[in-house]
């Protein structure tokens, strides 16, 4: 499966399909694409699948486009400003990402809901507390809001984050949610009661714009309901 | 104190602090840091100066964060696309800024209030037009909405200025705000009733991207609650 990522940091990625070939996502994920590629929307995975993608924040259909005779292409965008990864899974290898890094992937990869094993992160999670889990064999395309800054970290070596800017992970990359120590920063801090952690060995994207902090600074000049 | 500014349109900051080193910001503003950074949040200035600050629509509380025994680093990005501006200030030197501006600063940059002397700028100011006033010693850090566009004016020599877009400019800068003349323009001009006037000498930092521009757009799309 060819691809090509265009722009700088508003991105699309094109991807060309050979007949027999096909890409899934999210229901409602492309954006254009040629008139021979065929679209279906189903509950991938059965039931099953679907319910444990609604309880990580993912949408219960996901769309499959195939194509159907000759070459063909489908493009999909971004809906804020921000970069496209791209990984290339190899047989079982995973990456764990927060549920809206997940963007597109080749028919062939699995996708599943990832529930993160450290207590602290079962029960003051919040968004972080489910992520997803992304499994080869094939290509995934992953989209961070705002651009991106990769760690590799050493075993044992450790980051505190402000969670929502947690793009992606690997499997090996510990991940827990804890408190800030001292009752100062819980009432004042502003980072919310919790920060990440994670620990190495293994990558760690993290995000420099997630979404809901664009949208915190945007509120306060939007029309409130009395207008 | 050593930093690094990466990416282009959505940039962050990165400054690596050695053991004794801190940096400060507006409670909330860090993104992501070594896990041997402490973090202290506090009133910084004490009562009088929190509630100058938030006077200019900053922040009671401030968070320090410092490095005790080894060197880490914080990572600051913007909530917004736009630029980060890195401003050495040597002892005594000060920047005005407009309130959302003032990203971090390194600790011993003071932040005050900056009460502008016209009278124009302080009767039809509104809550927009407050600015910040950053002192040195020390490095200091700004976020620009969108990209900026740098003038280093004349003495006598002016622009104006859709006040939104004024984001940071040198003390020797005159800034005024004034009532744009004429009924058309005041109906019909679509820049409201006030234009930021600003005269060198100095350097004036504009902003292409104000937020609240950016914001009157998508507000055509959002379901009002």
């Amino acid at each position: 499966m060819e691809y090509v990522i265009r722009g700088t940091v508003m991105q699309s990625v094109e991807v060309t399909l050979q007949q027999g070939e096909g890409v899934f996502t999210e229901a409602g994920g492309m954006s254009w694409m040629t008139a021979n590629i065929t679209m279906d929307t189903n509950m991938k995975g059965g039931l099953m699948g679907a319910l444990k993608r609604a309880a990580s924040g993912e949408s219960l259909f996901m769309t499959d486009y195939t194509c159907a005779s000759g070459t063909g292409f489908v493009t999909f965008t971004p809906e804020v400003p921000g970069k496209i990864l791209v990984q290339e899974l190899a047989p079982g290898q995973s990456i764990i990402c927060q549920r809206d890094a997940f963007m597109v992937a080749q028919a062939g990869v699995q996708l599943e809901m990832h529930m993160h094993r450290r207590l602290g992160a079962m029960f003051f999670g919040g968004e972080g507390l489910f992520m997803q889990k992304v499994t080869g064999p094939g290509l995934a395309f992953f989209e961070i809001d705002g651009e991106v800054v990769e760690y590799n970290l050493q075993a044992g070596q450790g980051l505190k984050i402000d969670p929502g800017h947690v793009a992606m992970m690997d499997p090996t990359v510990t991940f827990d949610i804890a408190q800030v120590p001292g009752f100062k920063n819980i009432l004042l801090g502003g980072e919310g009661l919790f920060l990440a952690t994670v620990t190495g060995p293994g990558r760690v994207w993290l995000q420099t714009m997630p979404v809901p902090n664009l949208a915190m600074r945007l509120i306060p000049y939007l029309p409130k309901s009395s207008d | 104190m050593q930093y690094q500014i990466r990416g282009t349109v959505m940039q962050s900051l990165e400054v690596s602090l050695q053991p004794g080193e801190s940096v400060y910001t507006e409670a909330g503003g860090m993104s992501w840091m070594s896990a041997n950074i402490g973090m202290e949040t506090n009133m910084k200035g004490g009562l009088m100066g929190a509630l100058k600050r938030a006077a200019s629509g900053e922040s009671l509380f401030m968070t320090t964060y410092s490095a005790s025994s080894s060197p880490g680093f914080v990572t600051f990005t913007l909530e917004a696309p736009g630029t980060i501006i890195p401003m050495e200030l040597a002892p005594g030197q000060t920047m005005i800024c407009q309130r959302d501006a003032f990203m971090c600063a390194q600790s011993g940059v003071q932040l005050d209030i900056h009460f502008t002397r016209r009278f124009g700028a302080g009767l039809f100011g509104g809550a927009g037009f407050i600015l910040q006033k950053i002192t040195g010693p020390g490095m200091a850090f700004f976020e620009i909405t969108g990209e900026v566009v740098e003038y280093n004016l004349q003495p006598g020599q002016s622009l104006k200025v859709d006040p939104g877009h004024l984001a940071m400019m040198d003390p020797t800068v005159n800034f005024d705000i004034t009532m744009v003349k004429g009924v058309t323009n005041v109906l019909f001009g679509g820049e409201g009733l006030f234009l930021a006037n600003v005269t060198g000498p100095g350097r004036v930092w504009l902003q292409t991207m104000p937020l609240a521009n950016l914001a009157a757009k998508l507000a055509h799309y959002v379901a009002k609650q």
